[in-house]
């Protein structure tokens, strides 16, 4: 949160002024209800965690199957084996598999954030800021968007695709992947231009700015923590995504990491080290980028719902 | 929505929403009869490559005695044929194995031409078919399609073989250019119309004007549609005489389509003038704000929009492409015995999994917020960083590493029961209840920070004083929670619970790859269901009908909740 930003209307106060003694369970707990509270975080943390833990000790167990049910999170032989194997993939003629993977994977999720939330902070700046015809309907189509099912989707966007040679390319993923992700952000960034008070703008308007300059110069760094956090929506949207490229994807060098994933969960036999290897590969920058921004979550995620 | 700027709409916008309405209308109404004509244009052709079929049929397969037979057939009455050919015994036969077989071929003029060499395996598939559709459903012909347009049909020889037709199909002309200039007409009449009126008058005169439009360029459409097939079925009775009942033709571009453009047209025009006008009004004033929102809705629709139309359009047609009305609906709606699942009692799975799953999410997450919102609360910053993994995890990773906590061998939650000194059980195996606790158990891990996350963030925004005041009168601890906490979480949790409700309704992932709806897809929801409909079925119709009631589940499902809570409706203004 911008140490400098004047409080928006109602919007919390950063958060260690405002969980104060008085909070709604805390206050004068008595030692045992403290102890008591941590058994119990503990136990639900433990839960939490444990099927995390065990996904890593099956990545640096055995490669085929996983053999004994233990609840022991710590792997007893550990070796770096499946992810080698995960890594070093190949194609016949030499190419790194793995690396041109990865490489699309980073493209196309970086370029559909970036895509994403130019398109979708405009939009929102102005549906925050503006009243004109239609702007009501289109918000209310963003909000339908929501609600269409995939699969229906499915069919029709592969004959678009199609029809536009975009299968097999990343620029066909990066044109869906951000069209998804828009109205979710455009929400969200709305919500939080929305509690950002008009008198700065007009300071700006004042001083002869347009509104695109106005929106640049003013509006756009008080909202950086509600944009990081759309951004880490967008970009997971985009990384996450799997149904999609198995679609559309038809070459081995076109995937993206989690389609790779699915090859290790076959029909008959699953490979369970190696999927284990390859999951926490992809997961890891995604959680890398939400315990980074995990500060703004609370911040960003509400800011629309909670103003008066 | 602000009030469209202070001076009301000129003659210009009002025109042209009028015309943007009538597109809305007749654009639509311009492909449903082109799709009629063109479908029984279709129908008639496959028709009469079957019929030529027939009358070359019983010539022995001698390329001169073909070729007499060719040279009888009516040349016009299928003008895009380029081969009639004879394949004796053979081709593919209904296991898709090759036979021993001989194909002759002439032109339609009798005169001997060998089919091109593309050509021949797809005659020999069209053979097959021919060979299958005789054995499954008894009829003695079929077609194959051979790329850019090409057609071959067959028709089985009594003594062995397949006799047929190679041509290039036709496409029928409606044409619309009358039903486009008469719109025209009327948007330029329009326009007059507008500038005399008083701005009062405009609804009416665009209802008015809107229905007389749609009237005319339904008529014109309906009739372009009947007269291209008119003209397909007269081709016909020229191969009356060579076996097989004339086809019937009943395109459904009928008086009941002409009323109902009718109807349609004068209500878009006259409903949706003043909203349009608005927008071209303050378009003229302030292109910028469109040039703003441009971007996002340009992709929305062509992205999300245009293929939600196309599916919808798929949901009123079988796999073969004909209009079947609302039957794949009443396939799904009224359950006949035969098909192996029941709508109700899979809306019912996941109305008891929604509602299962949402109760947890708010409970789990609300209560661990309310715990760590505590200041003084010790290591909250790792709680809280460990709490969220869940969320950080791609969740079909998710989905698949439960399906292997829940193995029966070698699955930790066996492993656990075990020390409990209990036996294990066959989670993923035949019996509901505990696919279904599988499932509910993964998506539950999931879905639970969200909803922690943004209690944390509510309850950081509600004033300490507020507590403080309360504690002042004397609340205690769980009135507090009561009449101060529980207020003022509902903004922020309602929009959040909405939204969850719809991701859970469609928590595709999950129940696929947990269960896999298993047993008998029991515990399949209603988008796995689907996705079934469309992956093993293949029955792209149903799938997409069903589709559809899903979003009109949900639609129905967040307007009568926005109505109740008007807690999405504060994010308008």
């Amino acid at each position: 949160m911008p140490a400098d930003a004047p409080a928006p209307k109602t919007r919390g106060a950063p958060p260690k002024a405002a969980a104060t003694e008085a909070g709604p369970v805390g206050s004068h707990a008595t030692p045992g209800l403290r102890v008591l509270r941590h058994v119990a975080l503990v136990a639900v943390t433990a839960g939490t965690i444990l099927p995390v833990l065990w996904v890593v000790k099956m990545a640096l167990g055995e490669a085929q199957s996983f053999q004994g049910a233990e609840l022991s999170p710590i792997p007893p032989d550990p070796s770096l084996a499946n992810f080698e194997a995960v890594v070093g993939a190949t194609l016949a003629d030499g190419t790194w598999l793995f690396g041109r993977q990865l490489l699309n994977s980073v493209l196309v999720s970086v370029l559909t954030t970036v895509f994403g939330i130019a398109v979708a902070c405009t939009a929102a700046y102005a549906f925050s800021r503006f009243r004109f015809a239609g702007r009501r309907s289109g918000l209310f189509m963003f909000l339908v968007s929501q609600m269409f099912p995939g699969v229906m989707m499915m069919i029709p966007l592969y004959v678009i695709m199609e029809k536009l040679h975009l299968l097999d390319t990343m620029v066909g993923l990066i044109l869906v992947y951000s069209t998804t992700s828009i109205p979710f952000s455009v929400w969200m960034l709305k919500g939080y231009f929305d509690t950002i008070p008009r008198d700065l703008e007009e300071a700006a308007v004042m001083d002869g700015a347009s509104p695109a300059r106005t929106f640049w110069t003013v509006v756009l760094p008080l909202s950086l923590p509600a944009i990081a956090i759309t951004a880490l929506f967008s970009f997971m949207t985009a990384w996450n995504e799997f149904v999609l490229a198995y679609t559309f994807l038809s070459k081995e060098s076109a995937f993206t990491l989690p389609v790779i994933i699915r090859n290790y969960v076959g029909e008959h036999s699953v490979q369970w080290g190696l999927f284990a290897a390859a999951s926490l590969i992809v997961s890891a920058p995604v959680v890398a980028l939400f315990f980074a921004l995990q500060r703004y979550l609370v911040g960003g995620l509400t800011a629309g719902g909670v103003k008066s | 929505m602000a009030a469209p700027a202070t001076n009301s709409p000129r003659p210009i916008d009002a025109a042209l929403a009028f015309g943007v309405a009538l597109a809305i209308v007749v654009a639509p109404a311009f492909f449903f009869a082109d799709f009629e004509a063109g479908r029984e244009h279709g129908a008639s052709e496959t028709w009469r490559a079957l019929a030529a079929g027939r009358a070359v049929r019983d010539a022995p397969a001698e390329a001169a005695s073909l070729g007499s037979a060719a040279a009888r057939l009516p040349r016009e009455a299928l003008p895009g044929v380029s081969h009639v050919f004879v394949l004796t015994e053979g081709g593919l036969d209904e296991f898709d194995i090759e036979r021993e077989s001989a194909l002759v071929a002439c032109g339609p003029d009798g005169r001997p031409a060998a089919a091109p060499a593309g050509l021949e395996p797809r005659i020999r598939e069209a053979a097959g078919k021919v060979k299958s559709a005789r054995s499954e459903s008894g009829t003695d012909g079929a077609c194959a399609d051979a790329g850019g347009g090409v057609r071959v049909c067959g028709v089985a020889r009594p003594s062995g073989g397949v006799a047929g037709v190679v041509f290039r199909q036709t496409a029928p002309s409606v044409p619309a250019g009358w039903a486009g200039l008469a719109a025209l007409a009327a948007v330029v009449i329009a326009l007059l119309a507008f500038g005399r009126a008083g701005a009062r008058a405009w609804w009416r005169l665009a209802a008015v004007g809107g229905a007389a439009a749609g009237a005319v360029a339904s008529l014109l459409l309906a009739f372009a549609a009947r007269s291209a097939v008119a003209a397909a079925a007269g081709l016909e009775q020229l191969l009356a005489g060579a076996g097989g009942a004339l086809p019937s033709h009943d395109p459904a571009v009928g008086w009941g389509f002409v009323a109902a453009v009718t109807v349609a047209a004068g209500a878009a025009a006259g409903g949706l003038l003043r909203p349009v006008a608005a927008f071209f009004h303050d378009f003229r004033g302030r292109p910028f704000v469109y040039a703003a929102i441009a971007p996002a809705m340009v992709g929305m629709v062509l992205l999300i929009f245009v293929p939600f139309f196309m599916g919808v359009y798929l949901a009123f047609l079988d796999n073969d492409r004909n209009f079947v009305g609302l039957a794949n609906f009443a396939d799904i709606l009224f359950p006949s015995g035969t098909s192996d699942t029941n709508f109700y009692f899979t809306l019912g799975v996941t109305v008891m999994w929604t509602s299962l799953n949402v109760f947890l999410h708010v409970a789990i997450g609300l209560a661990l917020a309310l715990v760590l919102s505590d200041a003084k609360l010790r290591g909250k910053a790792i709680y809280r960083v460990l709490l969220i993994v869940p969320w950080a995890v791609p969740n079909y990773i998710t989905a698949l590493v439960w399906k292997w906590i829940f193995n029966t061998q070698y699955g930790p939650a066996n492993a656990m029961l075990a020390l409990a000194g209990a036996g294990p059980v066959d989670w993923l195996g035949q019996s509901f209840l505990t696919n279904f606790a599988a499932n509910l158990a993964t998506n539950t891990w999931l879905g639970f920070p969200f909803m922690m996350i943004v209690s944390l963030g509510a309850l950081q925004s509600i004033p300490a004083d507020l507590y403080e005041a309360a504690q002042m009168d004397g609340a205690g601890r769980w009135q507090r929670f009561r009449h101060v906490t529980l207020p003022l979480l509902k903004p922020a949790l309602f929009p959040a619970i909405i939204l969850g409700t719809i991701w859970t309704f469609n928590m595709f992932n999950v129940v696929y790859l947990v269960s896999g709806g298993g047993p008998n897809n029991e515990t399949n929801i209603l988008i796995t269901e689907a996705y079934r409909a469309f992956r093993v079925l293949k029955n792209y119709g149903l799938a997409a009908a069903y589709s559809l009631i899903i979003f009109f589940i949900l639609a129905a499902y967040t307007a009568v909740t926005n109505r109740l809570t008007k807690a999405a409706e504060s994010v308008y203004e």
